[in-house]
């Protein structure tokens, strides 16, 4: 039986999404599974320990000391040595990338990011997007565990809670030896959606026009609780933020709709969504290959059809 | 001063790959400075700017072939480029490209090193943080702001989260992997073209670094690479067309809600 060790992450009061989709790929390598997290709410703490473990430790967070790569991974390693956890599981995110870095070159161990299946067998195989999703690729762990993954968000099932409640166990990381100290985060603005957890996105392209015609996407995503995307274009353009881009070098997405508006579909843009559950393309030109990808397209103006679709799209859902 | 600055060439992010006998087929595939690693690079030679007598290296673990892209940073304004070609090394997991780094990186005692937050070739988003763990050094990651105080020793850097940017603060030595947007990255003057021929380009061999070839390799990876292949097709769509966008847009509203079933 497989022993599997999540670290949960946690956003104020409640655990990430990312973290429920870890317990189902925890639950698909089969076994025990243990958890780690980093939290001072006692609501987030609680959720946590309500998630069906054999064992919970909580990597406490100091004043103006919220994580430190190097002192959470001395920690993990201290805890694998103990524990001998086949599996490690982080989330594809800021911290967990930066984590499940550290604690798997802290010791060697082998590393398999960004993952997006995983195939039962004797070792499992795991499956993760290459060049950015433009190829598919298929990995096995060599050698002793414990073995490093990190899962992509949103593509793993929302594990139910498993219920029970596990005592956790405060662990005192030592920030003094970190040399690299997360200090604080910065409050997003309110009503902001992130793009990686978004369910519906609206993305512009350079055939909005000008940066101005942004506004449109802005007022859409406002009203029906989506996220702005962009094309690479536009972000080197100057139009709009590159957290916001989606491609090879900005994020890969999955939502359930993608509407893309006046974006043409060059190779790394397709490549970052995709995996998007339905596409919408809206432009000008029938012949861009944004429309090889679109479930459906409209050939038009983007800045007649947006209003038109945010109207009929509010319709449709109250 | 020294910076060490990471590179790999990576296929243009504009290219199109095909896959042959379960592999990813780079054959006549352009290579390029894996675009992360650009910023890194941007990043070092401003600081090179500011503060005299600082040197920048370019490091790369890879095939001379990559060469004239090498070259290409020299002339946007690094100093010396090494790097290590040994057929050796072909199949390496991350953990054993940062030891070959690493060897190579101690010669130079640098104050800072500088790399992509990933390769954009695989993704693994390794191997930087595993040459600072190699070398106990702090790091810090995916970066899109940086400041350094060089008198003190400490820096600042702010990376971006689903929760809002987070701030970093730390001591230097470090490892820093680049985010886009840290910077936006210079072109090569004509007189910077001429002088990069000049510059130093010192070509290695494993055994020049002093790591053991079988450290390096396939046969010492933690992982295995059982297949690659094309991700798959989406279906085809259809285009809504007629003459009342009103109606078009009704008739695309329908059709996520009863075929697609997304809203």
């Amino acid at each position: 039986m497989a022993k599997t060790l999540i670290y949960f992450e946690t956003k104020g009061d409640s655990l990430k999404k990312v973290s429920y989709e870890m317990l189902t790929a925890a639950k698909q390598l089969g076994g025990e599974v243990a958890g780690v997290v980093s939290t001072s709410s006692e609501a987030a703490l609680g959720a946590a320990c309500a998630m069906g473990l054999t064992k919970l430790w909580n990597l406490a967070p100091a004043e103006g000391k919220l994580y430190a790569a190097e002192a959470f991974a001395a920690e993990l390693k201290k805890l694998a040595e103990a524990e001998q956890p086949d599996y490690v599981l982080f989330g594809q995110t800021t911290i967990g990338r930066d984590l499940a870095a550290r604690f798997a070159a802290e010791s060697g161990y082998g590393f398999i990011n960004d993952i997006t299946g995983i195939e039962a067998g004797e070792p499992p195989t795991f499956t993760k997007p290459l060049y950015a999703g433009k190829a598919i690729g298929q990995f096995r762990f060599k050698g002793e565990p414990p073995h490093v993954l990190t899962i992509r968000p949103n593509i793993f099932a929302v594990a139910e809670a498993a219920g029970g409640s596990v005592a956790a166990e405060t662990v005192q990381p030592d920030f003094s030896a970190a040399r690299s100290v997360l200090t604080a985060i910065a409050e997003k603005a309110a009503g902001t959606v992130d793009l990686r957890e978004a369910s519906i996105i609206i993305s512009g392209g350079r055939g909005l026009g000008d940066a101005s015609n942004f506004q449109l996407l802005y007022d859409f995503a406002e009203k029906l609780g989506a996220a702005v995307g962009a094309s690479r274009a536009v972000v080197d353009e100057g139009w709009i933020d590159h957290a916001n881009q989606v491609g090879q070098t900005g994020k890969t997405v999955n939502p359930a709709l993608y509407i893309a508006c006046g974006i043409s579909g060059a190779i790394q843009h397709l490549a970052g969504m995709q995996t998007s559950k339905c596409i919408v393309a809206i432009n000008t030109n029938e012949g861009a290959p944004i429309f090889k990808v679109a479930d459906f397209g409209i050939v038009g103006d983007c800045k007649e059809v947006i209003p038109l679709l945010q109207t009929e799209l509010l319709k449709a859902l109250s | 001063m020294n910076i060490v600055v990471l590179t790999k060439l990576a296929p243009d992010t504009e290219a199109r790959l095909s896959i042959s006998g379960d592999r990813v087929n780079l054959a006549g595939v352009d290579l390029v400075v894996s675009p992360f690693d650009e910023y890194g690079l941007e990043e070092a030679i401003r600081i090179k700017e500011a503060n005299e007598g600082t040197t920048v290296h370019v490091l790369m673990v890879g095939p001379e072939a990559g060469r004239k892209q090498i070259v290409n940073c020299l002339a946007l304004g690094a100093d010396e480029a090494i790097i290590v070609d040994d057929a050796a090394t072909a199949g390496s997991d991350p953990h054993s490209l940062a030891k070959v780094l690493v060897a190579e990186i101690k010669k130079l005692e640098p104050t800072i090193v500088f790399a992509g937050k990933q390769g954009v070739d695989y993704d693994w988003g390794l191997t930087a943080i595993a040459v600072a763990a190699q070398l106990g050094w702090p790091h810090v990651g995916v970066a899109k702001e940086f400041k350094a105080d060089f008198g003190a020793k400490t820096f600042t850097a702010v990376s971006e989260s689903d929760e809002g940017d987070m701030t970093f603060t730390g001591a230097l030595p470090a490892v820093v992997t680049a985010e886009k947007g840290l910077n936006t990255p210079r072109y090569a003057s004509l007189k910077g073209i001429m002088g990069a021929k000049k510059k130093p380009f010192n070509v290695r061999k494993l055994a020049d670094t002093g790591v053991d070839a079988g450290q390096v390799g396939a046969a010492a990876s933690t992982v295995e690479e059982v297949k690659a292949s094309h991700p798959p097709e989406r279906p085809a769509g259809r285009i809504i067309a007629g003459d009342d966008l009103a109606v078009v847009v009704a008739e695309l509203v329908k059709a996520l809600r009863e075929e697609a079933r997304v809203i």
